[in-house]
C-alpha cells in the first residue's frame, strides 16, 4: 500500500509539474491563475504553485536545446561513446538493484 | 596554495544581482589583485552563458583568460524539480569531478545556498577530494524563521542538505559577526571554525559623485522621480519589512509626504508590483511611491548620490551591503537596529525598531526634517565605509588560508604542492570515467533517463578534451574554400596561406576545418590537407572537431553565412576559452554601397556585427584595421572585453602556392603579341569600383591619337558590369589592341605579368592590393590611384594619379611613358613585399599575439 500511495503522489506530481508548464507558457492565464492562488492562502500547495508560476525571474539563462539533440545518432561521436558508458552503467546498476 | 573558487554566486540568475553577486566578485577581484604567491583558478558553471562572458571581461587583464575554467552542464538541475534529483546528482558529481580535476589545494565556493531556482549544483566531499572546502553561508535566516522559509518538505530537505555541506567545510566564512553567532547557535558548529570576512563596497565605484543637472533631470525623468526621495534598495523577502515601510512612510506628517517620493529599487520588488501597490493603495501613498525595477550599477550609485534619505528597515541580515553602498556614496542612511545592521551602520542615533513603524516614521521625519542630522548621518557614513574594503576582506581570507595551509605543513598532511589523484571515485586523470563511476556510486542514478544521459554525454564531451593533455591548436575556417571552390581573390589568400601553415608552422599545429550553415558543427577539412600535404585522395577523414580551451579559431574565409549563423557557437566557444578571431578583407560595401547591390551590402553589415562577437579581427592592411576601428566605435557599444584588431600582409609567391595549372589553346600566341608592344595590365573582377571603365575610356583617348599601347584586362565579369563586359566584347580593338582574359589559371597569369610593362591598379577603393605585390614580383611597373592602401602596400615604388575622368589618367599613363623613356619611372622591383610564407609567419605572429599592444602590428581597443 505505500508503494502505491508514493506512485500515486508522484503521479499527482509529475501531472500538477506538466498543468504548470503549460499554464507558464500563456501569460494571461498565468497572471489569473496566480491571483487566485494568491487568494486561496498560504499552505504548503499554493505555495508551490505560486513559487513555480513566479519562478521565471530565476530561470536558466541558457537554452539546454540548443545543445542537446532530439536522437542519440546526431550526438557528436565521443559524446556518443560517453552515452553508452553511462547507459552500460546504468544498466549495470539496475541489475545490481534488482 | 592553488585556489579553486566555484564562481557560481555571481553567475546564477537568483544570486548575481544581489549581494552574494557582489560578494563574489568584490572577494574574488581584490584576491586577484593581490594573490599573494597563491594560484587563482575561477570555476564557471557552464549553464550560465551570459554571466560567462561577464565575468571573463570583468577579470580581463586581472586574471590569465586560461585561468578561468569553464564545466559545461547543459542539463536542469535545480531542486526545485524534485523529479530532477537523479539530474542534481549527476551535476553535484560533475562539478565536484571538474573541480578536483583542476587539481585544488583549497576549494572555496562563495554561496554553497544556490540550485533551488537555478541549475546550479552546489555540495561539499560527495566525492573523495584531497583539497580543503571552504564555504561562505551568508546568513542562516531559513533557520531563524522556519515556517516561514522551510515550511515545504522539498525546500526543508535542500536546505538541509545545504547546512550539512556546511558543517562539512573546513573553512566556514560568514559576513558579519551576528551571522556568525547565529551560525554557532544554529547549524551548531564550534565558534573557531567559522571566520568573519566582511562584505565591502567598490570604493572605485561606489563613492560620491559630481552628477551634472542634465544627468540628474534625465535619470530621474527616465525612472518617474518628481521630488525629493527616499530611497530603498534590496529585495522584497518579507523580513526586509517593507510594510512597515509602507506604514511608516504613510505616518509622515502630510506635508512631508506631499514633499517627497519613496522609491522603491530592486528587480524582484518590480516584478511583484502588484502586490506592494494594494498595499499602497489601503495606506493612500500609492501616488507617492516609485518601482524602478533593476537599475544598473552607474544608475544605482546616481540614485544613492541623489536621495535625501536612504531607509533600511529589514528585520534580519548576514550583513546588509545597501546601506553600506548608500554610505560610501555620501547619503545619509538611517537602518534597522535588527542583527548585522549596527556592525555596518555603526552610530546609535542612526538606527530605529524596525517592529515599530512609529519609531521608523519618527527616525525618518527627524532625517528629513534636520540638515544637521543628515550631516551626521552622511560624516558618520564615509568614515564608517572606511573600514570596510573588499582589499582588507581578500587579505583576511588570505591570511586564513596560509594558516590552515602552515597548520597542515606543520602536521605533514600537506595538500600543498601534491597533486595526487583521486583513486575511490575514480582516476581524475580520467575525468569522464570518474564521473561516470562517481554517479553510480548512489542508486538514483538507475533512475536518470535517456534524455538525461545524453545531456550529461554532451556535457561532459565539451568539458573535457578526448585527448588529455593535448596542445593547443589553431583552426583555420575555411568553409567557402571547400564549399563554393570560386576562384575569388580571397580563396586565392586562403588556400596560399593554409598551404604554408599546414606544411610548417612553427609554436601551433594548425588545422583547415569548414562548417555547414545551421549546423554548428567544425569538421577537418580532409580533402584540402591530403591536397597541401601530396597526400592520396581520402588520407586525412573528414572528422568532427572538438575544441579545447586555449585553442584558437580563425574564420579565415569570408563566408557571412557561417559567421552569421555562428553568432551563438562564438560566443559559446569563447566562453569556453577559445579564443575567435576573423579575417576582415575590407569594408568596401559599407563605405561604398553604390557599388554593391543591397542585399550585399544587408548581409555586409550584419556579418560585421557577427564579426564583433569574436575575440577581434586580422585586416589584410592597416588601412583595412583602421577602418575597422572606426566602423566598430561608431556602430557597435562598448564592451569590457578587449575587441582587438591586428593586420598583416598579404604576399605573392606564384612558385610556391597552390597553381592552377593550365593555357588555353590561343595562350601563347596572345602573350607573344603583348610581349611585342607597349602592353597595360589591368587585374581583378570586372565591377564599377575597379575604374575598368575609366581605363578603358583612357585608352580609347590614346588609341584616337594613335599611340600604340595595349590594354589587357585580367578578370571575371562581376556584379554591374553588363553594359562594359558586352562593351569590351564587341569592342573595334579586341584581339589587336584590347585583350579581355576570364578564367585565367596561375599559369597563364604568371606569363602575362611577364608580357606586360605596366600595372594599372585604378580601383577606387581595395583592402589590400594584391595585383600591386604580384606586380612588383614580376618586376613591372604600377601607375596606382592614390588612395591609402595603395601608399601603404606601394609606398613609393608607383606612379600615382587622381582624379575620376579618363583625361586624368590618358594624361597619367602619357606622362609615364614619357618618364619610362628617360629612365625616370617609380622602379617596383624593390618594393616591400613578402612571400606568402613569410605573409603567414606575420599572420601567425598576430594570431598568437606575439605582436603585443603599442606595437604598429596590432591596434588593441574596447569595443563591443
Amino acid at each position: 500500500m505505500p508503494a502505491l500511495k508514493n506512485s500515486l503522489k508522484q503521479f499527482v506530481k509529475v501531472g500538477l509539474l506538466m498543468a504548470l508548464n503549460f499554464v507558464k507558457g500563456h501569460p494571461k492565464l498565468r497572471l489569473y491563475v496566480t491571483t487566485v492562488v494568491r487568494k486561496l492562502g498560504s499552505n504548503s500547495v499554493t505555495r508551490f504553485v505560486y513559487t513555480h508560476l513566479t519562478m521565471d525571474a530565476y530561470s536558466p539563462v541558457i537554452n539546454f536545446n540548443y545543445f542537446i539533440p532530439k536522437d542519440v545518432s546526431h550526438l557528436t561521436p565521443r559524446a556518443s561513446q560517453i552515452y553508452l558508458d553511462l547507459k552500460k552503467a546504468i544498466e549495470r546498476l539496475q541489475q545490481e538493484n534488482r | 596554495m592553488r585556489l579553486v573558487i566555484d564562481m557560481q554566486g555571481a553567475q546564477t540568475p537568483f544570486s548575481r544581482y544581489r549581494g552574494v553577486g557582489r560578494y563574489t566578485m568584490g572577494l574574488v577581484k581584490a584576491l586577484l589583485r593581490d594573490p599573494r604567491d597563491h594560484e587563482i583558478y575561477l570555476a564557471l558553471n557552464g549553464a550560465f552563458q551570459d554571466a560567462i562572458d561577464a565575468i571573463r571581461g570583468e577579470f580581463e587583464g586581472l586574471l590569465p583568460q586560461e585561468n578561468i575554467c569553464v564545466w559545461q552542464q547543459f542539463y536542469d538541475c535545480s531542486a526545485i524539480n524534485p523529479h530532477l534529483a537523479q539530474g542534481k546528482w549527476a551535476a553535484e558529481v560533475s562539478r565536484e569531478t571538474f573541480l578536483n580535476n583542476l587539481n585544488p589545494d583549497i576549494i572555496f565556493s562563495t554561496n554553497l545556498q544556490e540550485g533551488w531556482y537555478d541549475p546550479a549544483p552546489t555540495s561539499v566531499k560527495v566525492l573523495p577530494s584531497h583539497a580543503l572546502f571552504c564555504t561562505t553561508l551568508h546568513d542562516v535566516i531559513p533557520l531563524v524563521y522556519p515556517e516561514r522559509y522551510l515550511a515545504a518538505q522539498a525546500i526543508r530537505a535542500w536546505y538541509n542538505e545545504k547546512i550539512e555541506g556546511v558543517r562539512k567545510s573546513d573553512i566556514i566564512l560568514t559576513v558579519s559577526e551576528h551571522s556568525k553567532k547565529e551560525i554557532v547557535d544554529l547549524v551548531g558548529v564550534p565558534s573557531d571554525r567559522v571566520a568573519v570576512i566582511y562584505n565591502a563596497v567598490d570604493s572605485l565605484k561606489f563613492k560620491q559623485r559630481n552628477i551634472s543637472s542634465d544627468r540628474r533631470d534625465a535619470l530621474l525623468a527616465y525612472l518617474g522621480i518628481s521630488s525629493p526621495f527616499l530611497l530603498y534598495s534590496g529585495g522584497g523577502d518579507a523580513h526586509k519589512n517593507l510594510h512597515r515601510l509602507y506604514q511608516a512612510f504613510a505616518r509622515l506628517p502630510l506635508e512631508l509626504r506631499k514633499s517627497h517620493q519613496l522609491v522603491m529599487v530592486g528587480k524582484e520588488l518590480h516584478s511583484e508590483q502588484n502586490i506592494h501597490q494594494r498595499i499602497l493603495k489601503k495606506l493612500g501613498i500609492n501616488a507617492s511611491v516609485v518601482f524602478t525595477g533593476y537599475v544598473d550599477d552607474d544608475d544605482l550609485i546616481s540614485l544613492y548620490n541623489l536621495c535625501k534619505l536612504f531607509v533600511f528597515p529589514s528585520l534580519h541580515e548576514g550583513f546588509g551591503l545597501p546601506p553600506l553602498e548608500a554610505m560610501a556614496c555620501g547619503a545619509p542612511v538611517v537602518a534597522s537596529q535588527a542583527a548585522s545592521l549596527p556592525e555596518v551602520v555603526g552610530l546609535k542615533e542612526a538606527l530605529f525598531d524596525p517592529y515599530d513603524e512609529i519609531d521608523i516614521a519618527r527616525k525618518m521625519e527627524c532625517a528629513l526634517r534636520d540638515f544637521k542630522f543628515r550631516e551626521r548621518l552622511r560624516l558618520n557614513g564615509i568614515a564608517r565605509v572606511a573600514s570596510f574594503s573588499w582589499d582588507n576582506s581578500a587579505s583576511k581570507l588570505l591570511d586564513l588560508f596560509d594558516m590552515v595551509g602552515n597548520k597542515l605543513k606543520k602536521n605533514n598532511v600537506s595538500v600543498v604542492n601534491e597533486r595526487l589523484t583521486i583513486s575511490s571515485a575514480g582516476d581524475i586523470s580520467e575525468p569522464v570515467s570518474a564521473v561516470i563511476k562517481g554517479i553510480m556510486t548512489r542508486p538514483i542514478a538507475a533512475q536518470l533517463k535517456p534524455q538525461e544521459m545524453m545531456a550529461i554525454a554532451i556535457s561532459l564531451a565539451e568539458t573535457y578534451s578526448a585527448e588529455t593533455g593535448r596542445s593547443r591548436k589553431l583552426f583555420l575556417d575555411v568553409s567557402a574554400v571547400i564549399k563554393t571552390r570560386d576562384c575569388t581573390g580571397i580563396q586565392r589568400v586562403v588556400r596560399a596561406i593554409c598551404y604554408e601553415l599546414v606544411r610548417d608552422c612553427k609554436g601551433i599545429e594548425v588545422v583547415p576545418v569548414y562548417t555547414n550553415i545551421d549546423e554548428h558543427e567544425f569538421y577537418q577539412a580532409g580533402l584540402l590537407i591530403d591536397n597541401i600535404l601530396g597526400n592520396l585522395a581520402d588520407t586525412t577523414e573528414n572528422s568532427h572537431i572538438e575544441f579545447c580551451s586555449g585553442d584558437i579559431l580563425l574564420y579565415f574565409d569570408l563566408h557571412p553565412g557561417v559567421a552569421i549563423s555562428n553568432i551563438d557557437k562564438t560566443r559559446y566557444l569563447r566562453n569556453k576559452g577559445v579564443t575567435v578571431y576573423h579575417v576582415v578583407y575590407d569594408l568596401l560595401p559599407v563605405q561604398y554601397p553604390q557599388y554593391f547591390w543591397p542585399g550585399l551590402c544587408d548581409e555586409f553589415v550584419t556579418w560585421l556585427k557577427a564579426v564583433s562577437y569574436a575575440d577581434g579581427a586580422l585586416c589584410i592592411s592597416r588601412t583595412v584595421a583602421l577602418e575597422l576601428r572606426q566602423w566598430l566605435d561608431t556602430n557597435i557599444p562598448r564592451r569590457k572585453r578587449p575587441f582587438k584588431i591586428g593586420w598583416f600582409h598579404l604576399g605573392a609567391d606564384f612558385e610556391n602556392s597552390i597553381l592552377f595549372l593550365g593555357m588555353p589553346p590561343d595562350g601563347y600566341d596572345t602573350i607573344g603579341k603583348l610581349a611585342s608592344g607597349s602592353s597595360f595590365l589591368v587585374v581583378g573582377t570586372i565591377e564599377p569600383r575597379k575604374g575598368q571603365v575609366q581605363i578603358l575610356a583612357a585608352f580609347e583617348q590614346l588609341w584616337a591619337v594613335g599611340m600604340d599601347v595595349n590594354l589587357v584586362i585580367v578578370g571575371k565579369k562581376g556584379w554591374g558590369s553588363k553594359n562594359f563586359a558586352n562593351k569590351l566584347l564587341s569592342h573595334p580593338q579586341r584581339g589587336s589592341r584590347l585583350y579581355w582574359i576570364e578564367g585565367i589559371s596561375d599559369e597563364y597569369l604568371e606569363k602575362i605579368y611577364t608580357s606586360c610593362i605596366c600595372l594599372i591598379a585604378a580601383s577606387e577603393a581595395e583592402g589590400f592590393g594584391l595585383p600591386l605585390i604580384e606586380a612588383a614580383q614580376h618586376k613591372i611597373s604600377i601607375i596606382a590611384r592614390d588612395i591609402p592602401v595603395f601608399r601603404e602596400v606601394a609606398g613609393d615604388h608607383a606612379f600615382y594619379f587622381n582624379g575620376r575622368e579618363p583625361q586624368a589618367l590618358t594624361k597619367a599613363v602619357r606622362q609615364w611613358l614619357e618618364l619610362d623613356s628617360q629612365g625616370k619611372v617609380p622602379k617596383s622591383d624593390n618594393m616591400p613585399r613578402l612571400t606568402w610564407k613569410q605573409s603567414a609567419e606575420q599572420l601567425i605572429k598576430v594570431v598568437l599575439g606575439l605582436s603585443q599592444r603599442g606595437e604598429t602590428q596590432f591596434l588593441d581597443q574596447y569595443v563591443n
